[in-house]
């Protein structure tokens, strides 16, 4: 609970010094253009580490594939100029995977959509 | 807290960062009085407020917007400022235990309580000679009337402990006044 106010001398001092100095009349504004860069460069920071990290995925991910796949070379000896060409359009297996990269590639235009528009709105 | 500044909050937390300019506008005198008492420069203390308002706007999701939006942001506000000043010397005067504790109490009353333009001109010159903390203390209780309690939240100190270092300081005030009229 709150104490009865005294000391009325110490808040009209206090009161004094506050009237002698006073914001400057566009903080508000200074205020918000710093508050979105800032912003802006937090984001720009996320997506450079974000794409470090794509690419380091990606690259594992090539290591590792090729790890597997050289072996199997090696021991079925077949190559993969060979492979290719016994896939035939209409194997089953076309019909399984063209789905599967009809849908990565739609994801992927959504997400560049979102991005832009995301950016769009950050900018106003 | 009001309704429509929680509605505003979670406006900002969904990406309308421009809402956050109602905040800005709302408390930044009242912060920038906090920070300018504490700090005692005018130019420093305008830098400090607006790092505040970053601070808040970049903690604004740990927020729990069922308690009071001022509050917190005081908090940052007296936790900002207090690391501004660890880089820079500070002026203020210490006075020795005992002689505060043989400070009459009737006579601190009196004169804090009494006006005219010298005993505040004197006054001023005094505030200006205390810590940051004191200051701090001081203008949340006194100039802003916050209660006890929501000092202690602010500073971070325990109410009892507020209560003591408010009443040394109308102490030490005393006798900063005293020492001028010598």
């Amino acid at each position: 609970m709150k104490e009865p106010q005294r000391y009325s001398s110490l808040k009209m001092a206090m009161q004094r010094q506050d009237s002698k100095s006073k914001l400057s009349t566009n903080f508000t504004f200074a205020t918000m253009q710093r508050l979105r860069e800032a912003a802006a460069a937090r984001e720009r920071r996320e997506n450079r580490i974000m794409f470090l990290m794509a690419v380091a995925a990606s690259l594992l991910m090539i290591t590792v594939g090729a790890c597997i796949i050289a072996p199997m070379i090696e021991n079925y000896t077949f190559s993969l100029p060979e492979f290719a060409r016994g896939v035939s359009i209409d194997s089953e297996e076309l019909g399984i995977y063209l789905p599967f990269f009809a849908a990565f590639m739609l994801m992927l235009l959504l997400d560049i959509k979102l991005r832009s528009i995301q950016r769009k709105k950050f900018n106003e | 807290m009001k309704r429509d500044e929680r509605e505003i909050i979670k406006e900002i937390l969904r990406g309308e960062t421009h809402l956050y300019a109602h905040f800005v506008e709302r408390y930044s005198e009242a912060v920038f009085s906090l920070v300018t008492h504490m700090i005692n420069c005018r130019e420093d203390a305008e830098e400090i407020t607006q790092d505040v308002f970053l601070k808040a706007y970049e903690k604004l999701s740990s927020f729990n917007v069922e308690s009071s939006f001022s509050t917190w942001l005081y908090r940052i506000a007296y936790n900002t400022t207090i690391s501004a000043l660890r880089k820079r010397p500070c002026n203020s005067v210490a006075i020795a235990d005992d002689i505060l504790a043989d400070t009459d109490d009737t006579l601190v009353d009196e004169t804090l309580n009494s006006t005219g333009e010298k005993l505040l001109q004197r006054l001023e010159r005094a505030i200006s000679m205390l810590d940051a903390e004191e200051r701090a203390l001081v203008t949340l209780y006194h100039l802003e009337e916050r209660s006890i309690a929501e000092t202690a939240q602010i500073t971070g100190l325990k109410e009892s402990n507020v209560k003591v270092k408010l009443h040394r300081t109308r102490k030490k005030l005393y006798l900063l006044i005293k020492e001028q009229e010598i």
